[in-house]
């Protein structure tokens, strides 16, 4: 399968390195996952990978192409759904998901009414397209900055925690959401997450990034790293248990 | 003084609201959809700063013109007739226009450090605070060297 992104030597952050020597491929049809503690540059990865921040050095490639930071201007290839939702306080959210079809379609009023009721059907918040982003739950912020990611027909998304600040069953809710975009309508996604429950249930491939080495120390399915890797830091991190408390364990075994 | 006053008051919330958008992702949602920041958010604050400070400008002289024959009048026993005939001696073409293109000049420059603080606010709320003081501490002192600038070139050029 060819790889949709390619990571090569990637180095990573602001004025100084964060995470270097970074080399990962995110495959057509994967829910990729980023992983890592609070600081490891979870979302200073996602942001160098859909071009809002300049890799310090390395290459990023989106179906070949590389810089994605080129992209800036031009019609998006790809969808991004932010911690927050990043929707515009004052628009509504149907001015919200209508904007990048006013910007880069020439479709008539009706027709981007029609296809942003549609995206707001998709993730559940039809009814709510009259509402400003302040009358919304945190939950719905999340769905409807989705809906506004996947309004020019995508099939790449990238999520930075999708599921961070919600509830359970909204969380599990999200979950079912992301796995409907991947399976019936193959979009690949590429996800900073925390969420355990999340990670098991939708991830098919993952990086786990850590900030002492400031680099990738795990690469494989979550399944497969929680059962077969023998890194204490692997471990600790899908055990939810501190890395002294997983060394002694394993010592003791 | 309208170009201070508007500094205070429009440019600090044109940073407010840009470095508020900036530190809530809100301007890096912007570049993920194509849509340029600077064309969806800059240029039209700053075209209503450049079109408006003017008129405000002109308002604030008809407001300073009335005011000043209200004065000359009930406390000075300057007859309006009087006062009226001094102003129009005082008050030339190139004096009008010169505080139009003047103001039109401040309201460039206050839109545009304005909105260039707010989308360079780093850090949550914190950063925001920062951007907007800086905006307007920045926008004055250019305001002062702009009005410095102008009376130089005004004098050189006899426009006053």
């Amino acid at each position: 399968m060819s790889a949709l992104i390619r990571a090569t030597n990637l180095s990573i952050g602001y004025d100084r390195p964060i995470m270097e020597g970074l080399d990962f491929e995110v495959d057509r049809g994967d829910v990729f996952l980023v992983l890592g503690g609070s600081g490891t540059g979870k979302s200073t990865l996602l942001k160098s990978l859909f071009g809002r921040l300049t890799p310090l050095g390395g290459s990023i490639e989106i179906e070949g192409v590389g810089d994605p930071s080129r992209l800036s201007g031009r019609r998006p290839r790809f969808g991004v759904s932010f911690q927050s939702g990043a929707l515009f306080g004052s628009m509504t959210i149907a001015q919200n998901v209508a904007l990048p079809l006013e910007q880069w379609t020439d479709l008539d009023p009706d027709t981007i009414a029609g296809i942003v009721d549609g995206k707001l059907r998709l993730v559940d918040l039809e009814g709510a397209g009259d509402k400003l982003p302040a009358e919304l739950s945190g939950g719905m912020l999340k769905r409807a900055g989705l809906a506004r990611a996947l309004a020019l027909e995508t099939d790449l998304l990238f999520l930075d925690e999708p599921s961070a600040g919600l509830d359970p069953v909204t969380s599990s809710e999200l979950d079912d959401l992301l796995l409907t975009l991947n399976r019936s309508l193959g979009c690949t996604l590429v996800v900073v997450t925390h969420e355990l429950q999340s990670i098991y249930r939708i991830g098919t491939r993952c990086i786990l990034l850590d900030s002492a080495t400031r680099g990738i120390i795990a690469n494989g399915s979550p399944a497969q790293l929680r059962d077969e890797s023998d890194d204490p830091r692997v471990q600790a991190f899908f055990h939810r248990a501190s890395r002294g408390s997983v060394a002694r364990a394993g010592a003791a075994r | 003084m309208t170009a201070i006053g508007v500094a205070g008051r429009s440019g600090a919330a044109i940073a407010a609201e840009l470095g508020t958008m900036k530190v809530s992702e809100e301007v890096d949602a912007l570049y993920t959809l194509g849509v340029c920041p600077h064309r969806f958010l800059v240029f039209p604050r700053i075209l209503a700063l450049v079109v408006v400070l003017p008129l405000l400008s002109l308002l604030a002289t008809f407001v300073g013109i009335a005011s000043g024959a209200f004065i000359a009048t009930s406390i000075l026993e300057v007859g309006f007739r009087q006062f009226w005939i001094s102003t129009q001696e005082a008050l030339g073409f190139a004096d009008i226009l010169g505080g139009v293109v003047k103001s039109a000049v401040f309201g460039l420059f206050i839109g545009g450090i304005a909105a260039e603080s707010g989308l360079a606010a780093r850090g949550g709320a914190e950063g925001v605070g920062r951007a907007t003081t800086s905006a307007v501490v920045s926008t004055l002192f250019w305001l002062v060297l702009l009005d410095a600038m102008f009376a130089i070139l005004f004098d050189l050029w006899n426009v006053y």
